[in-house]
């Protein structure tokens, strides 16, 4: 009984979904609050300039914003899982940060990107990992153990990779919103255009 | 002639009536100030509470280094002596000598912080100097409690923050600065001289740097001042200014409320000393009209009766407002010990300068402006009065009200002085003038028009009724004087009540002491039996849904059209980033019970799709206003990537002092159930072992879960929120003390000055028991009916109030208009009564000639 | 005999001195007989006045009226003795301000209960001859006419003892002694007892029986 009507509000939000043409190639993008676009608008944040850019290159590419401020690695199996049904072709998985910044171990954060991982290739999907820096005031030692797990994970899985999300940016005043770790506008186009360079390549 | 000698050969001439004057006019001036003196203090007190949440009175913080040059830009601003401490704040990974590490919030300090508030270390000891001047004397740490539990250490051991290592000095069981940052994990404390060694602090590095600063003596309305101006100087957004009362937004607004309610109370008991005041004074002058016709008859100038006059109003005056000042210094600091007792917290009971120049300038100057509309009369009179035995005429309303705007103007003035701005002060007059124009008018209609005594049988009723009519102004006068002070002593705790209801805290128990977060869907379970197997019930867990907003009636939300930041203010700025943040949503079929639906209605149950029906949403009010959303209008969101629709049906409230999760946009049932989302929980206060084995067992087996200890800051915002409660009953308890005693003061006085009629009739022959009911009857019946309109202004008044600065928070309170009336016919009648017995037992041979 | 007073002093404190106002006054007045009590200012007039009427008690000494002792009575027996057997004209009128001439002769009907004093109250105006003032305030009417109410007023519940105090003090000669011609007229149609304090020796002779009081003591 549960089970039936929670399909029948999965049906509406699958016929939510803005048109499917089953000729589109989509790129999702799981991510935090980057991926987000924490206090710009949603055309001005990375995933949406990143569409416009491969567009360019292919003009059936849809990339879909899965981000979400604030989560972690923990939700990363789950969200893709509910993203499967759009049928993805490609996956950014951008989450870790979040794990960094509230200390969390970094083992932890590995297995559940891995489980990510897992399922991602399970259903054929091409995978980017991107990699997450912590900043120094976390201590040597700890940010040495979570940078090292995404060179682990892309090398055990034989995955591609954004090797730092924020480059060129991070830290970067004016491409930063006041409190310092958002980028705003203009970071955001510097990242679309990084991941653009890199991504075209499999278009 | 000798002014004074024959001011002071008249006043103790009518020594009784001197004396009893002066009484009456001082209660009046003795209520204002010691309100004024309660207000003071009490709001000092609070008011040190919440810097030392801060540690100082203002403060700069960037997430970089701040330069000089923004510095002194915030120096400059302060004109006498002032101290600075600076201060850095990280989270870093602190690790025990076994090489497990735990998040915890690095706070380097230097010797002279925290300003304000305490710190209180195991057994009992508390922050003093040769504790602060040790910290930078090596490498030691004070830690908060729960490092020592989660880094499985003890004082003594090392830990080691970056490079170094520290050793271990001091557990912290309380800390009244909670600081700018949200507290993610334990703090400890290291000399600012120290962190350097550590080299965490280096570009690349996330870190708050702080100055805060000590100004001494720099009242409130100050302090923001110079945060606005210093807010326009520093034109960088990335810096942030504040005072200790912008640390917390709630908190801010709830000592901003504080400030205008104390403000309000001040109006309050500075218009019902005006009201005594001036009571009292215009019954003085009309009974002293024939003597100043004997002066004039005897060849006094009319300057100089009006002079002559003039001094004895100040005198009188003076004389009132000193006793008022002595009595209140008597009971401020009296009353301040023997509260004491009764406190949740020490208060410094004292009065200040200002309080005492304030009351001293009513007295006089206030006295004297009131005094003008009568004394104007004095040019009226004619010595014939004397021989004609005619009364002086008045001179009618609108000479009434033209001499009498010098007085307004005053008061008017006053009011603005006060309440520190321009429209609470007008607003409070006007409200005040406007409601004694419909007492006015309603007395006038009540008793003067109706001609009711013609139909009344009851001698004592006919009687009275006929002389509330015959004595028009009188009349009026009372019934103004009466009704006014009901609306003033009933308005404020009219509004305490309804701010009142919004400070309440939940009970200590229902208080939550751990917030959880990051709890993901499959692990809710486990959370659960972790929780039930100690017995403990969840408070609260609610799902998260992360959205983002993108269209309000189907018109697209975004409203940053890209633009560089530059050309945006930075309120503009700061409403564009405001927009554009993502919403948490959440799903809840009920209202929890820090919820109220105070426009539309809540949900109408489980959600069923029938392809036409649009899920209903329910918003926080306050959210609603900033994005400008009404009931009836939709909302797109996107949850990651897929659109959803609902519409508003109704607003709520929050009552934010019950520290649960709350969320701005809650959808009804049946439509989230599905997206990604995580859980957020609160678990209620338990004791500290408990506490520790549930977070344990939460970091082992659900590691990604965070928790954030919120007792300490929980219970130290509690505790200024019951302060702040406690002085609106304690203020509004005196508002109606200060309102019964000028109450008191007209009826005394109104009565006494009936004393020739009542010997006047005791000489025709009426019996006692009719004079007395006449009397009561009449003072009654205008006593009745003045509260009774007041009572009901009060209500009209408080709401309107309440709507203007306190955002509509109005809570309809019966029991103390009902009390007034009551208290207020009760306390008349008495009065009279013992007046009208008094007068009665004299034997009066003064109606007989010489 | 309507007024018997017996061995009666009065004194009463004025700061810290005590003043002996009557001393050891003995005094009779038969039915219907009129008085004049004479004397200077300060010789005590004012206060046997106000003992005759029962509005100050002596502080030794009985006063009988009627052959009740008042200086006996409680406040509220003086007050009903008064009430019907007492008429009091002030030399300052003492009308209510605030009641119309009617109104303030109808007071004393009212006090003793009648419900329906207008018409006699009419009646004793127009003996004064104030019917066409009636509605009248005591504001609006000159001195003479404001005693010709007080008149009415004292006299319009027939008490059997009238008190003036210096009833014509405050008028001109002539109005005066149209004022006084009333009273006694009033007085002996009715039968009252007239108890009059004056200075007016003429005034005085009017009266069959006459007493001069100089500091205190009845000659």
């Amino acid at each position: 009984m549960k089970n039936l009507k929670y399909k029948t509000i999965l049906l509406i939000l699958i016929t939510l979904f803005t048109p499917i043409v089953n000729a589109e190639t989509r790129l999702l993008i799981i991510g935090d609050s980057l991926t987000e676009g924490y206090g710009v608008a949603k055309k001005d944040s990375y995933p949406s300039l990143l569409e416009t850019e491969l567009k360019k290159k292919r003009s059936d590419i849809r990339v879909i914003n899965a981000g979400s401020s604030g989560s972690t690695s923990a939700g990363a199996f789950s969200r893709l899982r509910w993203h499967l049904k759009s049928k993805p072709k490609i996956l950014i998985l951008a989450l870790g940060a979040n794990d960094g910044l509230r200390g969390i171990s970094p083992t932890s954060t590995k297995e559940n990107l891995q489980k990510a991982i897992t399922l991602a290739k399970k259903n054929k999907i091409i995978i980017y990992l991107a990699g997450m820096k912590m900043p120094y005031n976390y201590g040597k030692d700890y940010q040495k153990r979570f940078e090292n797990i995404f060179s682990e994970l892309i090398s055990f899985n034989k995955i591609k990779s954004i090797p730092f999300l924020l480059k060129d940016v991070g830290g970067r005043k004016h491409l930063n919103l006041a409190d310092g770790i958002h980028p705003n506008e203009k970071g955001h186009s510097i990242i679309a255009k990084n991941v653009a360079s890199i991504i075209e390549k499999d278009l | 002639m000798n002014y004074l000698k024959y001011i002071l050969r008249e006043l103790k001439g009518n020594r009784k009536f001197t004396i009893l004057f002066i009484l009456n006019l001082s209660l009046g001036l003795t209520g204002f100030i010691a309100l004024d003196g309660f207000k003071v203090s009490l709001d000092k007190t609070i008011r040190s509470k919440s810097k030392g949440i801060l540690g100082a009175d203002i403060g700069l913080s960037a997430r970089r280094q701040i330069s000089k040059i923004e510095k002194k830009y915030l120096e400059d601003e302060f004109s006498g002596k002032f101290e600075s401490s600076h201060m850095v704040e990280m989270y870093s990974m602190v690790a025990n000598q076994s090489k497990k590490s735990r998040l915890i919030q690095v706070k380097a300090i230097e010797s002279n912080y925290p300003f304000y508030g305490n710190i209180e270390f195991a057994k009992g000891e508390m922050l003093s100097q040769k504790i602060r001047d040790n910290l930078s004397k090596d490498n030691i740490a004070w830690v908060y409690e729960d490092v020592l539990h989660q880094l499985k250490v003890k004082i003594g051991d090392k830990v080691k923050i970056g490079d170094t290592l520290f050793t271990i000095r001091k557990s912290i069981l309380a800390d009244s600065a909670s600081g700018i940052s949200t507290n993610m994990a334990p703090r400890i404390y290291i000399s600012l001289k120290r962190l350097k060694s550590t080299g965490l602090l280096r570009p690349g590095s996330v870190a708050w740097h702080s100055h805060v600063y000590k100004i001494p003596e720099t009242p409130p309305k100050k302090l923001e001042e110079i945060r606005d101006r210093i807010f326009k100087n520093i034109d960088k957004p990335d810096v942030r200014v504040y005072t200790h009362e912008n640390v917390s937004q709630q908190m801010a607004r709830m000592l901003s409320r504080l400030n205008d309610f104390l403000g309000l109370t001040s109006l309050v008991a500075l218009f019902l000393s005006a009201l005594g005041t001036g009571f009292l004074f215009r019954s003085f002058f009309r009974s002293k009209s024939k003597q100043i016709a004997v002066l004039i008859s005897l060849g006094l100038q009319k300057r100089s009766a009006f002079t002559l006059y003039l001094s004895q109003v100040v005198i009188l005056g003076l004389l009132s407002s000193m006793i008022a000042i002595l009595l209140s210094l008597i009971i401020v600091p009296g009353l301040g010990a023997v509260t004491q007792e009764l406190l949740p917290f020490p208060v410094d009971f004292t009065i200040r300068a200002s309080t005492i120049i304030m009351g001293l300038s009513i007295g006089t100057v206030g006295s004297l402006l009131i005094c003008l509309p009568i004394l104007m009369e004095l040019k009226r009179i004619q010595p014939s009065v004397l021989l004609t035995d005619k009364q002086a005429t008045s001179k009618g309303l609108i000479g009434n009200i033209i001499s009498s705007i010098p007085a307004m103007g005053f008061f008017w003035a006053l009011a603005i002085w006060l309440s520190n701005s321009f429209l609470i002060g007008s607003l409070f007059t006007g409200i005040f003038i406007i409601s004694g124009v419909l007492l006015a008018l309603t007395a006038w209609l009540i008793f003067s028009q109706f001609n009711f005594h013609r139909s009344v049988n009851k001698l004592s009723l006919k009687w009275a009724l006929r002389d509330l009519d015959r004595n028009k102004i009188t009349t009026i006068a009372c019934f103004i004087s009466i009704g006014l002070g009901t609306l003033l002593l009933n308005l404020i705790p009219q509004i305490q009540k309804s701010l009142s209801e919004e400070l309440s805290s939940p009970e200590k128990s229902k208080v939550p002491s751990l917030f959880i977060f990051d709890i993901q869907e499959e692990q809710v379970p486990s959370f659960k039996s972790i929780v039930s197997k100690k017995d403990i019930k969840i408070s609260q867990l609610s799902p998260n849904v992360r959205a983002r907003l993108v269209a309000v009636n189907d018109i697209a939300f975004d409203k940053g059209d890209g633009a560089s930041a530059s050309s945006l203010s930075r309120e503009e700025e700061r409403e564009k980033r405001f927009r554009n943040r993502g919403f948490n949503l959440s799903y809840r079929s009920e209202l929890i019970n820090s919820e109220k639906v105070i426009k539309g209605r809540g949900f109408s149950g489980h959600f069923v799709d029938d392809g036409k029906s649009i899920p209903e949403i329910t918003l926080e009010t306050r959210f609603a206003k900033r994005l400008d959303l009404h009931i009836g209008d939709t909302m797109t969101f996107e949850i990651e990537s897929v659109p959803i629709k609902g519409k508003v049906v109704g607003l709520r409230t929050i009552r934010w002092t019950s520290f649960q999760p709350n969320f701005f946009v809650q959808f009804q049932p049946g439509v989230l159930e599905i997206a990604p989302k995580t859980f957020v929980a609160t678990l209620p206060s338990m004791d500290k072992k408990t506490k520790q084995e549930i977070q344990d067992s939460i970091v082992d087996t659900l590691p990604n879960i965070s928790l954030i200890n919120v007792s300490r800051i929980v219970e130290r915002i509690s505790n200024i929120m019951d302060q702040m409660a406690w002085a609106l009953r304690l203020m509004s308890a005196l508002c109606l003390i200060a309102g019964f005693v000028v109450i008191y003061s007209i009826a005394n006085h109104q009565a006494a000055s009936r004393k020739w009629d009542i010997g006047l009739l005791k000489s025709l022959g009426a019996s006692f028991p009719t004079i007395r009911a006449q009397f009561i009857w009449q003072f009654g019946l205008i006593s009745f009916f003045a509260t009774l309109l007041g009572a009901t202004i009060s209500l009209l008044v408080s709401f309107l109030i309440s709507s203007l600065l306190f955002e509509g928070v109005w809570a309809f309170d019966i029991v103390t208009p009902l009390l007034t009336l009551i208290g207020s016919v009760v306390v008349t009648v008495f009065i009279t009564d013992m007046a009208i017995r008094n007068s009665l037992k004299v034997r009066t041979r003064e109606l007989f000639s010489t | 005999m309507i007024i018997k007073i017996e061995n009666m002093s009065k004194s009463y404190l004025q700061g810290k001195t005590t003043v002996n106002a009557l001393k050891n006054i003995n005094l009779e007045v038969e039915d219907s007989q009129s008085m004049a009590i004479v004397g200077p200012s300060g010789s005590g007039k004012t206060t046997l006045l106000s003992l005759l009427g029962g509005l100050d008690l002596p502080t030794s000494g009985s006063i009988k009226l009627r052959d009740k002792c008042i200086s006996s009575m409680t406040e509220e027996e003086v007050v009903e003795f008064r009430s019907e057997n007492i008429g009091i004209v002030f030399q300052q009128f003492h009308l209510m301000p605030h009641l119309t001439a009617l109104e303030n002769v109808c007071l004393p009907l009212e006090i003793m209960g009648d419900k329906n004093p207008e018409k006699l109250a009419l009646e004793f105006l127009d003996h004064v001859g104030l019917s066409k003032r009636a509605d009248h305030f005591p504001h609006q009417m000159s001195g003479g006419e404001c005693q010709r109410v007080a008149i009415a007023r004292a006299t319009v519940t027939r008490p059997k003892i009238l008190l003036a105090d210096e009833p014509s003090g405050n008028l001109d000669t002539e109005t005066g002694i149209k004022v006084m011609d009333l009273i006694f007229k009033i007085a002996e149609e009715n039968q009252m007892n007239l108890i009059l304090v004056t200075h007016d020796i003429r005034l005085a002779n009017r009266c069959q029986k006459q007493v001069h009081l100089t500091g205190g003591l009845l000659k």
